[in-house]
C-alpha cells in the first residue's frame, strides 16, 4: 500500500529550484567569507577601535571622517571619532559624531549586529503619565528610555510587565520586531511609557510594572542573566524573577552611564576589512544599514 | 567522497546538458565532478550510510541519463539535487524504522512534521499541490535570505544543525532559533492560507 503523502514531505518536494540552488550556493560560496567574517569578528571589533584611534592620532589636525554609515537605501553619513569610554565590565565604547552633531557610540558587542538605532527618532513617541496627565518626558529621559529599548534586542510587552530580552542573538528580525511591537503604528507604545515611568520614579516595581532585562541563550532552559556586578551567569528559568530587581538596576545604571554624556549607544557592525561592494548588498537585502572604516 | 570544493574548472550546465542530449557518456563524468560531493552529502544526510549514499548517487546519475532527454534542465544543480533527494527519501522509506531511527533525516522530518501537528497530514484531504507550492514558496520568498538558506539546508538538504552553523558561519544557537521561528511562521502561514486548520 502506498504510503500516504505527508504535508511536510509534499512541501519539500514543491520547493522552487531557485531556493534549492540558493541554499547550495550559500554553502559553496558564502562559506569562506562567512567563516572569515565570524573568525574575524571579535578581532576586527578590537582592531578597528585601535586602528581608528591610531589614524586619528597620526593625522591629527586634518579633516577626516573615520567611519561611514550606509543606510539600506544607500544614504551615507560620515562619522568622526571622538574618543572612547571605559565601561564597568572592562569593555569600552567608541564615540562618534556626524556632521550635524548627532552623537553615536558603539560597543564591542556591536560587531555582531547590523543595526543603527537612534533614540532621536523615537522621542516624539515617548511621554509619561503623571497626576492624571500625559506629559512629554525630559530630554535625558528620552535618551535613557529609548536606549533601554535599544539595549535590548528583543522584548515583549505584557499587561503587567515589559520583558526585555537582551539575547546576544544575530537574528535580524528580533530587533525590528521589538521596535514594531513597542514603537510602530499600533504597537505597544504604552510599554515604553511604562518603562519611562519606572525610570522616572526610580523604583523598580512602580505601579506593579517591571522591566526584566535578561540574557537568553538557546531557550528558556538555558538562560544567561546578568548580575549587578555585570557577571553573566547561567541561571535556572525559575530563578529569573528573583533577580528581577538586580537586573533592572544593572540595566538602568548601564544605560545611564552610556548616555550621561549625551552619546547614543547603537548596535552596529564595524567591518573595516569588508568593502561596501562586498558587504553592502547583503546588508541592504536584509534592510540593514552598515558602517565601515575609512 | 571529499566534501572539499573542487578547484577544477567545471563546464557550464548547458554544455553538460548538451552532452546528455548527444548521448555522450562524458556528461555523467562532468556531473559527478561538478555535483558529486553535493549529491553524496545529501544522500548521506538522508540515509546515513556511505555505501547506500554511493549507490544513490549512481542511481541519480542513471536517472539523469534516462530523463535527459526528454527533460532539458536549465540548471543541473537543483535537478541533480532533486533526483538525489527523491531517491534517498524513497530508499529511506524502504528501510526499517530501526535503521533510520536517530538519523539526521529522521530528526529533520520530525521537526517539520511537528510544525504542522494537528492536521490530518494527508494532502489529498487538504489542498492541491499547486496551492501548497504557492504557499511554501511564498513563505520562502518572504523570509530573509539567511533564514531561507538555513530552512532549506535543514529540511531540504537535511543538514545537521552543527553542519549548517559551520558551513554558514553562524552559531548553533542562531541556527536553532532561526529554525524555531521559521517553523512557527510557516505554521501560521499554513493556517492563514487554510492549508491546515
Amino acid at each position: 500500500m502506498k504510503r500516504p503523502e505527508k504535508l511536510h514531505d509534499v512541501m519539500m518536494e514543491l520547493i522552487d529550484e531557485k531556493y534549492i540552488e540558493e541554499a547550495e550556493q550559500a554553502v559553496r560560496h558564502d562559506s569562506p567569507s562567512k567563516k572569515r567574517r565570524i573568525v574575524l569578528r571579535r578581532a576586527i571589533a578590537a582592531a578597528a577601535i585601535v586602528a581608528v584611534v591610531a589614524s586619528v592620532v597620526v593625522i591629527a589636525g586634518e579633516i577626516r571622517h573615520d567611519k561611514t554609515y550606509v543606510s539600506p537605501e544607500g544614504e551615507t553619513v560620515e562619522l568622526d571619532f571622538q574618543g572612547t569610554e571605559d565601561m564597568p565590565n572592562g569593555s569600552f565604547v567608541e564615540k562618534y559624531t556626524d556632521q550635524e552633531g548627532n552623537k553615536y557610540s558603539f560597543d564591542e558587542e556591536g560587531s555582531n549586529t547590523f543595526y543603527i538605532m537612534s533614540p532621536e527618532r523615537y522621542k516624539e513617541h515617548l511621554y509619561r503619565y503623571q497626576n492624571g496627565e500625559y506629559d512629554s518626558i525630559e530630554e535625558e529621559k528620552a535618551d535613557e528610555i529609548a536606549s533601554a529599548a535599544l539595549s535590548a534586542k528583543y522584548g515583549e510587552y505584557f499587561d503587567d510587565m515589559i520583558l526585555i530580552n537582551a539575547d546576544f542573538d544575530e537574528n535580524e528580525g528580533s530587533w525590528r520586531l521589538y521596535y514594531a511591537q513597542m514603537l510602530g503604528e499600533g504597537g505597544f507604545i504604552e510599554g515604553i511609557n511604562c518603562f519611562a515611568e519606572i525610570l522616572d520614579d526610580g523604583s523598580i516595581g512602580y505601579l506593579g510594572l517591571h522591566g526584566v532585562p535578561e540574557f537568553v541563550g538557546i531557550g528558556d532552559d538555558q538562560l544567561k542573566q546578568i548580575t549587578l556586578e555585570g557577571i553573566i551567569e547561567d541561571i535556572e528559568q525559575s530563578l529569573k524573577y528573583n533577580y528581577r530587581d538586580a537586573f533592572v538596576s544593572f540595566e538602568i545604571d548601564r544605560i545611564r552611564l552610556r548616555t550621561q554624556n549625551g552619546y547614543y549607544w547603537v548596535n552596529v557592525s564595524i567591518l573595516p576589512t569588508f568593502q561596501p561592494a562586498e558587504i553592502g548588498p547583503e546588508c541592504g537585502e536584509m534592510q540593514f544599514g552598515y558602517y565601515f572604516d575609512k | 567522497m571529499s566534501l572539499e570544493k573542487d578547484s577544477r574548472v567545471h563546464r557550464e550546465d548547458r554544455e553538460i546538458v548538451k552532452l546528455f542530449l548527444e548521448r555522450d557518456e562524458g556528461a555523467l563524468r562532468e556531473v559527478r565532478d561538478k555535483y558529486g560531493s553535493m549529491m553524496d552529502r545529501l544522500a548521506r544526510n538522508v540515509v546515513g550510510d556511505a555505501s547506500d549514499a554511493e549507490e544513490i548517487v549512481s542511481d541519480a546519475l542513471l536517472a539523469a541519463w534516462n530523463s535527459i532527454p526528454p527533460h532539458e534542465p536549465e540548471k543541473l544543480g537543483p535537478y541533480m539535487a532533486r533526483l538525489t533527494r527523491n531517491l534517498s527519501v524513497d530508499r529511506l522509506r524502504r528501510e526499517t524504522t530501526a535503521k533510520r531511527g536517530g538519523g539526521v533525516a529522521d530528526v529533520s522530518f520530525s521537526e517539520l512534521e511537528e510544525c504542522i501537528t494537528g492536521d490530518s497530514g494527508s494532502v489529498e484531504e487538504l489542498a492541491d499541490r499547486e496551492e501548497i507550492a504557492r504557499v511554501i514558496n511564498g513563505f520562502l520568498s518572504e523570509a530573509g535570505r539567511s533564514g531561507r538558506v538555513i530552512f532549506v539546508r535543514r529540511y531540504w538538504y537535511m543538514d545537521s544543525i552543527p553542519d549548517i552553523a559551520s558551513s554558514l558561519g553562524f552559531t548553533e544557537s542562531k541556527v536553532k532559533m532561526t529554525l524555531s521561528r521559521m517553523r512557527k511562521k510557516l505554521r501560521e502561514k499554513l493556517e492563514k492560507e487554510g492549508i491546515i486548520v
